[in-house]
């Protein structure tokens, strides 16, 4: 992608891929999630899952699977709050910016 | 290429001087990441990661990050704000430009590897805006003063030309007025005398009647030159009346413009 990504939309884009699944998710589907929007390298979300951990936006939960036990994030109520706090934000950024690219083709 | 275990290791070996819970977290997820991705994906990762100090130096850095006040989060360099561990993270692109991003990933390995881990913050979105903008207002202050300075010296170096400049720009300017003051006394002087002398040449006439060719004659002549001048007379009190309190305005007001500019900008 040529445009780049700022530590707050990376956030959102986070919260909103884990808000996704209410039972929780797991670091890798994450990461492959958030793949589908922009390039990140495997190593870029560990930090960000982690700090959002400690915010309490996010909550961890570890629960069997295949034999050992695998961790788990899920979005909290004060994640939810952030979330949306963050796509009004977007929404008014990317109105604003379409205005502008307006009849560019 | 390491394998996954020898990965693993590694980074625990890294990781042992951070905080127990820090590495068990860091550790449970690095392992996960491999399981989850599974066996045939594994020397993909492990290339994409690069190197576990690579990894541990990103973990450190975040650490720190999150133990520090986030008022004061985000430091500055020679380059202005700088918004952290993430220009090393987000910015990088994976996948089909491989080869660039691995050099990338190069020389972000070898910042990390020659700073201090202490020295990295990370800024929030609108924490970094406000000192961007901080920082814009204080270059603007100081653009102001460097022109301000440079219309002082051009100020200074245009004396030798401007003082003559001035000096002969309000010497045309008083030859206009004297030249408009001379024109109107000179027609007004001029109605006047020929007012005078049409009177008496009317008169002269009327004396001279007993020759009633020399008499008429100069009693018209007298009519005439009397007409003209009045004429003369009402065209110069009709300048005086208008024309001159617009002249002498307009000029007024021309004097006034650059102290009135000055004015404006106080």
């Amino acid at each position: 992608m040529v445009f780049n990504t700022g530590s707050a939309l990376l956030d959102a884009i986070v919260l909103a891929v884990v808000s996704k699944e209410p039972e929780g998710t797991y670091g890798y589907k994450i990461t492959q999630d958030v793949r589908e929007a922009i390039e990140v390298s495997e190593s870029t979300l560990y930090p960000v899952l982690r700090r959002l951990q400690k915010e309490d936006c996010l909550e961890v939960y570890d629960l069997e699977f295949a034999g050992r036990n695998r961790r788990y994030y899920k979005i909290t109520d004060k994640g939810m709050v952030q979330l949306r706090l963050y796509y009004h934000e977007w929404e008014s950024y990317y109105k604003k910016i379409n205005v502008i690219f307006g009849g560019v083709k | 290429m390491m394998s996954r275990i020898d990965f693993m290791n590694e980074l625990e070996s890294l990781l042992s001087d951070i905080p127990v819970e820090e590495r068990k977290e860091a550790l449970q997820y690095y392992n996960d990441y491999f399981e989850d991705a599974g066996t045939d994906h594994e020397e993909e990762i492990i290339k994409e990661l690069v190197s576990p100090q690579r990894i541990a130096l990103i973990i450190k850095a975040n650490l720190d990050v999150n133990a520090a006040d986030p008022e004061n989060r985000g430091y500055f360099t020679e380059k202005g704000y700088q918004d952290t561990v993430y220009t090393d993270e987000k910015f990088e692109l994976v996948g089909s430009e491989g080869q660039k991003s691995e050099q990338q990933r190069n020389t972000y390995r070898d910042e990390n590897a020659n700073s201090n881990g202490s020295k990295y913050g990370q800024g929030s979105a609108s924490y970094s805006n406000q000192q961007n903008a901080q920082q814009n207002t204080q270059q603007s202050t100081q653009t102001k003063n460097t022109n301000i300075l440079l219309i002082i010296l051009l100020c200074i170096f245009a004396i030798p030309v401007g003082i003559p400049l001035v000096f002969s720009v309000f010497g045309v300017f008083i030859g206009i007025i004297a030249a408009i003051f001379g024109i109107v006394i000179g027609f007004g002087v001029a109605g006047v005398a020929m007012i005078v002398s049409g009177i008496a040449l009317f008169i002269a006439g009327i004396i001279q009647i007993s020759v009633p060719f020399i008499g008429l004659l100069l009693c018209g002549s007298g009519l005439i030159v009397l007409g003209l001048g009045m004429l003369f007379t009402l065209f110069t009190t009709w300048i005086c009346k208008k024309v001159l309190p617009a002249l002498v305005r307009g000029f007024v007001s021309l004097c006034r413009l650059p102290f009135r500019n000055r004015s404006v900008v106080a």
